[in-house]
């Protein structure tokens, strides 16, 4: 769903109960479908990167399987940058 | 999520334990909630580059497996007329490290703006995340007072002499009469003197084998503009 003119993420995950990325990013989501949250098993990476999302509800405790809510601002793209040891 | 416009977060994110990298940069968070960002502990790479909040919350400390931290802020740059370029930070950045972020030991990479920064102090801050650490831990263990003067002896003692000579190149935040400068909250250092003990303290510890007393005196001073 990357780089769409998306205003809502759809709510159609009830039933990806093996769902492993979601890239949603470059939209112009605001609210985030309750279905999401019915991946907390299987979803490991979510990408909602430029969008138009004022708040995370709190029901995003729920993925607990989650390892990477990411965007283009992860350090090792900025490693150049950085203080290193 | 990136590049959004989350203002604040759910006390709920502390449940994601499994969670490793989490990029929050470029949103409009004021202010971190606390309890709950360390919970997050298999974290490794966290972002917050280009938010509004100025304090981090102590318990980010607890983030043990933390290997790079993103604290920068962004530069907003303005042209005018396509002749004036004006560039400046966003107003509320973060300046300080809260003392118990020594004990993370994984951190590796460190991403902060150095020139404003006030805890570790920028010269600190360019030698490096180790150095930036050390600094920490010193102050840490030192357990210097906000404001007073104290005595200390034996171990405590060797300890505190130490973060002061760490400290020592703080800014003696003085006018040009050598007046102390206004405390203004939110900009503040530790100034350390080490001065030695008066005749009275070497008489209350006795024999004269015992190390000698030193008395600290600290000050919270604001650091002048550079």
């Amino acid at each position: 769903m990357h780089r769409n003119k998306l205003q809502d993420l759809p709510d159609v995950f009830e039933n990806m109960r093996s769902l492993q990325v979601v890239d949603a990013s470059c939209n112009s989501i605001e609210t985030i479908a309750k279905s999401l949250w019915s991946l907390g098993t299987s979803l490991r990476q979510l990408n909602l990167e430029r969008n138009n999302l004022s708040e995370i509800p709190g029901a995003i405790g729920s993925l607990r399987s989650v390892v990477k809510v990411v965007g283009a601002h992860i350090v090792k793209k900025n490693k150049n940058f950085f203080l290193k040891k | 999520m990136a590049h959004n416009r989350i203002r604040r977060l759910p006390v709920d994110l502390g449940k994601l334990v499994a969670l490793e990298e989490l990029d929050l940069s470029f949103n409009s968070i004021e202010r971190l909630p606390s309890d709950t960002l360390g919970k997050l502990v298999s974290l490794r790479e966290l972002s917050f580059r280009g938010n509004g909040f100025s304090d981090l919350p102590i318990d980010i400390a607890d983030l043990a497996r933390l290997e790079s931290l993103d604290l920068l802020q962004v530069r907003h740059q303005y042209t005018f007329f396509f002749l004036l370029q004006l560039s400046c930070f966003t107003q509320s950045q973060v300046k300080m490290l809260p003392l118990e972020c020594a004990r993370l030991k994984a951190l590796e990479h460190l991403l902060v703006d150095v020139h404003s920064f006030v805890r570790p102090p920028p010269d600190v801050c360019r030698r490096g995340v180790e150095a930036m650490l050390k600094y920490l831990e010193s102050a840490r263990q030192a357990n210097i007072p906000a404001d007073g003067t104290y005595s200390l002896t034996g171990e405590g003692l060797s300890r505190t002499v130490e973060a002061a000579q760490m400290l020592s190149f703080m800014i003696n935040a003085t006018d040009s009469k050598q007046r102390p400068l206004p405390i203004v909250p939110g900009s503040l250092s530790v100034q350390v003197d080490v001065i030695q003990a008066p005749d009275e303290a070497d008489e209350t510890m006795g024999t004269s084998n015992r190390e000698k007393g030193i008395l600290l005196k600290c000050g919270v001073f604001q650091r002048p503009c550079l």
